[in-house]
């Protein structure tokens, strides 16, 4: 067999793209909805009308305000964050992560992994995230959340 | 930041799918669960069977008054539809202290009731008169009461006239017109025999459609259409007397009558506005003891035709 000097395999270790991260994001809100939000389904089909519009559907939930539609809101909400937390803290990827080639970098605890996903909270002062960590991410290559707890998420590029 | 490293200092990393697949699972049986639990507390009851609508203040089509209780008939219109797509609401109580306002408006409340299939049920608190009397005789039940201001099914459209006052200022009116009454009603311009004929007719022309509506509703006779088309109000004593409700009482009492003609169970589902900057801010200044007389000054100030 002839050998070849072939130049040996490079590796690149760097911040995960932004593009790679946020179709990891779209993913893991696919599985969300797969996993986590369809069981819940049949009770959100009470506290909505499919014959109405959306409008009409806005002011039936605002009349509703039943102690029953924010234990569900709650329980949807907590077991997304389990989602990301768990994931991350066990095997440092979620699923979106994983098909997208990215990981998450540093000393991840439990807790680390909540704090790290708190955007996902639609309430004050969390959804606050949604502005900070985009912009803290474009401009110093990791989120708001990451900086907090030391944390960064990476990619791999062999070539 | 890019770093390139060896091949030895990478961590070989193995996605370990009995993980993922165990997590996964133990967060779907979670949510099952836990949506199988909310789901037997989420019946009926707990949305409220029956829709209670307030109908206060002056009736326009829009909210925009700010130092006097109005009702926006857009809003209503949207809160009767709300109630008519819910499947959960078997009837809709209307809390009525209006004394009308925009015959426009009015009729949009009116056509919107008529157009739902649920049992609706009025009582009328302080007043229910005009417009506002016209939103209650859509109910099957008209609650009332003996104090209650009630009727005055007229059409108004007075504005003041200011020509008198432009001569002794010695200013002009340039009328530039095409169309010899296209400024018919304007308060610049003295009204003349004819202007004024032309304007008392379609004025009666909306009353009669008034008084046939609230007839066909309360199914009244020929002498009762002759004593309320005065235009008059009633108190809730003479009103029930001449049909325009049925008995004396308020909102207890018209949930009796829910209950009593549905067989269920009256739980109430409000559709009251939420209380903004406004309310809290006219709430300092007890508006509401000054509502009737603020009511009926703004009805009188505006323009337009009013029942």
């Amino acid at each position: 067999m002839m050998n070849l000097n072939l130049p040996k395999e490079r590796v690149v270790k760097k911040d995960a793209s932004i593009i790679k991260r946020f179709l990891a994001l779209l993913i893991d809100i696919l599985a969300i909805n797969l996993f986590i939000i369809s069981p819940f389904q049949k009770v959100f089909l009470k506290f909505f009308n499919q014959d109405a519009s959306i409008m009409q559907n806005i002011s039936l939930l605002e009349s509703v305000s039943t102690t029953t539609l924010y234990i569900t809101m709650f329980s949807v909400i907590v077991l997304a964050l389990l989602y990301f937390a768990l994931f991350e803290y066990k095997l440092s990827q979620t699923i979106g992560m994983m098909i997208m080639k990215i990981y998450v970098e540093g000393e991840i605890s439990f807790w680390k992994a909540v704090i790290r996903n708190m955007f996902i909270i639609p309430f004050f002062p969390f959804y606050i995230l949604w502005v900070v960590d985009p912009i803290h991410l474009f401009f110093r290559g990791k989120r708001f959340s990451e900086e907090m707890t030391k944390t960064r998420t990476v990619e791999i590029i062999k070539w | 930041m890019v770093k390139l490293t060896n091949n030895k200092d990478i961590p070989k990393r193995k996605f370990n799918i009995l993980t993922a697949i165990k997590i996964v699972f133990m967060l779907f049986i979670i949510s099952w669960l836990l949506s199988a639990i909310i789901s037997s507390f989420v019946n009926e009851e707990s949305f409220g069977n029956t829709a209670l609508i307030p109908i206060s203040g002056l009736i326009l089509t829009r909210s925009n008054n700010l130092f006097s209780d109005t009702a926006s008939s857009s809003v209503i219109v949207e809160k009767i539809k709300s109630a008519s797509i819910d499947s959960n609401i078997k009837a809709i109580i209307l809390e009525v202290n209006s004394v009308g306002g925009s015959a426009v408006a009015s009729e949009e409340i009116v056509q919107a009731l008529e157009n739902t299939n649920k049992t609706i049920v009025a009582f009328i608190r302080d007043v229910g008169a005009s417009g506002g009397y016209w939103v209650a005789s859509t109910a099957k039940h008209i609650f009332a009461s003996r104090m209650s201001i009630v009727g005055s099914i007229g059409v108004f459209s007075s504005y003041p006239e200011f020509s008198g006052l432009l001569n002794k200022y010695n200013v002009t009116y340039n009328r530039l017109v095409a169309g010899e009454y296209k400024d018919i009603g304007s308060p610049f311009v003295e009204l003349d025999e004819t202007a004024e004929k032309i304007l008392q007719e379609k004025i009666n022309s909306l009353h009669e459609y008034f008084l046939d509506e609230i007839v066909d509703n309360r199914n009244l006779s020929s002498e009762i259409r002759k004593e309320i088309a005065t235009g008059l109000f009633y108190t809730g004593l003479e009103a029930k007397d001449l049909g325009l409700i049925d008995s004396f009482g308020s909102k207890e009492n018209a949930i009796d009558f829910v209950e009593k003609e549905l067989n269920i169970t009256v739980k109430i589902k409000s559709y009251e506005d939420k209380q903004g900057f406004r309310e809290l801010l006219l709430g300092f200044v007890n508006q509401k003891d000054f509502s009737f007389l603020s009511q009926e000054l703004n009805l009188k100030n505006s323009y337009g035709i009013k029942t």
